[in-house]
């Protein structure tokens, strides 16, 4: 019988062997595919919330349902299988991430390249960030090619996507994927733990862009494997996560192996020697 | 065992058993040809269609297939365009042939949309013959009403939906998507759209998994109706053996694998679905001759199948042959008017039967009459000393026209099927590509 996210996080944060709580923040997510009915504990939204955003209110102890409707940044909703990649159509309403454009972006525009390579496809009504912004990439090739290579739920199949703390009065909800949000230093430890019983090297695919949704969510329920990632400027500037903090996700079965790992090998890490 | 040549034979066998031989593909001269001709596939008479489409929603950790991860139908729709190029470059050499069995296998093919599903079944219609057999492999999400209905529309007799377990936690561990809610709405839907010959995937020896997990997806299967079941033991080939090892999952010990299988075979038979001959993955409630289904019986039958599409391969009349994996190789061989083979190889007339008894005892038995019917000698002309030292051994027992592995020989069925590799082969190291 698995644990529970709450009594697993619980043994995971007790088994860094500190008086104090380490500084890392623990966020189940579940994905709710096309014709479920979501969880009754999981709130929908009244306005859109980015990804990162929804992550971070869900670490505070909401329960947001994310839906093509409320995911504020496009790119999330194309990683996390809301919307497809190739809809010519822009998504309707407020979206914080591209309030700043002066053409609401369609999904097919991230594919082609024109929102991430703005300035090289002469598209500065895409662009985040006024007349000077080159873009995330510097050509439309390499904004194309950034985008096929990102790990993303397509054909697009999920209803809504729901972030939760690890809450006893959430024991029922199990856990697609974990995102961790943690400073290098109880990374390090995290890693020892996931390596712990294997020796498998944790490697680690991040691009800068769509932190978040596509290298803590969308990777490792797409591979089925741990990622890591140092988050992206959606991230730092519009969910206000924290500039000492980088995010590892975790299918649950690896999360549940790693905290196995922690708690093996408590003995042998002296976490409370690392310097904070 | 008194023959020098039997004697040999029983030799060879142990050794094999004592290497641990992997045989899953018959050898191939180290290099292939240099470019593919344009009549590659060349042929007529009955034969079987095999197009892939590699496209999923996840990677599962037990897969080794050729597959592509994340993409959405207007790149599905492009896949659909080169397979219909990759025809109409074949399409002479396709001419002669009827195929009474198509495949679509994958990767998910039951995920294209209902719309490309139909366009890319109209490319291969024509070359359909009638009353053939039609299968399309699915994952339970895509099972739903509309991709049924295109199906059923299409022909689509036969549908193989990619189960696994129906357990939680190693759905959890192969990182599958699709819960255990959704595996037996979609049994119904197929069911009840009239799908006689639906059959499920399960898949033993995989890592934690218990007998009480076993038996109880066995017997929820059967509970649910389902007419046919493929138990496959879980493959632990490099790919998938390090997919598995970040979660610290090992294979289980032979022995838990073996007695996982005996459990398949002694609960589907006594469920009825037939299946007299150990160690075969095939069982079925479905009057099927040789209780195989037609694609299957294509390979008994000696008869060429045509793979298309990415990562496909293939044997023809004159070669065997495999598809670029890599879907850029793949588009700019049909972007340049060639061909996507990557690589291709004349298989010598001398080699077909022994090419056929290796594939066929991946079937768990060799069948007297298919063999006589496609090679025009019995089988003991051929492979008497082989078939002698392995009853000798106890390895196989010959029950009516066919030979069977006994549960003896089950242990080790890819040294019983590398016996019938030829001498000629045997010093031949290339192999075609695992994938499709």
């Amino acid at each position: 019988m698995d644990p529970t996210f709450h009594e697993a996080y619980r043994r995971y944060m007790a088994a860094f062997g500190v008086p104090e709580l380490p500084d890392v923040t623990a966020v189940g997510v579940k994905f709710v595919r096309r014709g479920e009915a979501p969880p009754p504990q999981a709130a929908p939204l009244e306005m859109a919330y980015t990804w990162c955003y929804a992550v971070k209110q869900a670490a505070k102890g909401e329960v947001p349902l994310v839906t093509r409707e409320t995911c504020g940044c496009v790119m999330a909703a194309i990683a996390l299988g809301l919307v497809a990649e190739d809809d010519p159509e822009p998504l309707p309403g407020f979206r914080q991430y591209s309030q700043n454009m002066t053409t609401p972006p369609a999904p097919i525009d991230y594919k082609e390249g024109r929102v991430f390579g703005c300035a090289a496809a002469g598209r500065m009504d895409l662009a985040l960030y006024g007349a000077d912004d080159p873009g995330r990439f510097a050509t439309v090739e390499a904004s194309r090619r950034a985008f096929a290579e990102m790990p993303k739920i397509q054909p697009a199949c999920m209803d809504a996507v729901v972030a939760f703390p690890p809450e006893a009065e959430l024991a029922d909800l199990v856990p697609d994927v974990v995102i961790l949000a943690l400073t290098p230093r109880e990374t390090v430890r995290t890693v020892q733990a996931l390596t712990f019983a294997t020796g498998e090297r944790f490697e680690m695919s991040t691009l800068g862009v769509g932190g978040f949704s596509v290298d803590l969510t969308a990777a490792p329920y797409v591979n089925g494997r741990p990622n890591g990632s140092f988050m992206c400027v959606g991230a730092r500037v519009i969910a206000r996560w924290d500039g000492n903090l980088n995010g590892i996700g975790l299918p649950w079965r690896h999360f549940l192996a790693m905290v196995e790992g922690m708690q093996a090998s408590a003995k042998g890490y002296p976490f409370a020697r690392y310097p904070a | 065992m008194n023959s020098p040549a039997i004697r040999a034979a029983g030799e060879r066998f142990e050794a094999a058993c004592r290497t641990g031989a992997s045989r899953h593909s018959y050898p191939l001269p180290a290099e292939p040809v240099s470019g593919a001709p344009q009549d590659l596939h060349a042929g007529g008479g009955e034969a079987s269609l095999y197009l892939h489409v590699p496209f999923c929603s996840v990677r599962c950790t037990y897969c080794f297939f050729v597959t592509q991860i994340g993409h959405g139908a207007d790149d599905m729709g492009r896949y659909v365009a080169e397979i219909e190029a990759e025809l109409r470059l074949a399409r002479e050499a396709l001419a002669g042939y009827r195929f009474t069995s198509v495949y679509f296998g994958g990767g998910t093919p039951g995920l294209l949309p209902p719309a490309l599903f139909r366009m890319l079944f109209e490319c291969v219609a024509p070359l359909i013959a009638p009353g053939a057999s039609i299968t399309v492999e699915t994952h339970p999400h895509a099972a739903d009403a509309h991709r049924i209905a295109a199906w059923r529309a299409c022909g689509v007799d036969r549908v193989s939906l990619g189960v696994q377990t129906t357990d939680p936690t190693l759905l959890g561990l192969i990182n599958r998507d699709n819960t255990e809610p959704h595996i037996f709405p979609a049994i119904a839907r197929l069911l009840d759209a009239g799908f006689e010959d639906l059959n499920v995937d399960l898949l033993y020896g995989l890592p934690d998994q218990s007998m009480a997990s076993w038996t109880e997806t066995l017997g929820a299967m059967i509970a649910a109706g389902v007419p046919s079941i493929s138990a496959y033991r879980t493959a632990f080939i490099p790919q998938t053996r390090a997919a598995f090892k970040g979660l610290g999952a090992t294979p289980p010990p032979g022995s838990v694998s073996q007695a996982m299988y005996a459990q398949a075979f002694e609960v589907l038979n006594d469920a009825g679905y037939d299946q007299p001959r150990y160690g075969s993955s095939c069982f079925s409630r479905q009057p099927y001759p040789y209780g195989l289904n037609r694609h299957r019986r294509h390979v008994l039958a000696a008869r060429p199948m045509i793979g298309l599409g990415m990562g496909a391969y293939g044997t023809a009349p004159g070669y065997t042959y495999a598809n670029h994996r890599e879907r850029a190789a793949y588009q700019q061989a049909i972007a340049a008017g060639r061909l996507p083979v990557m690589v291709a190889q004349p298989l010598p007339a001398a080699e077909r039967p022994h090419k056929w008894a290796v594939e066929t005892w991946k079937l768990a038995f060799l069948p007297r009459a298919p063999y006589e019917a496609a090679f025009g000698e019995p089988l003991e002309v051929r492979f008497g000393p082989e078939l002698a030292a392995l009853l000798a051994l106890g390895e196989i027992v010959r029950v009516d026209d066919e030979y069977r592995l006994t549960p003896a020989g089950a242990q080790h069925p890819d040294a019983v099927a590398d016996l019938f590799v030829s001498p000629t082969a045997r010093s031949w190291t290339g192999r075609m590509a695992q994938g499709a």
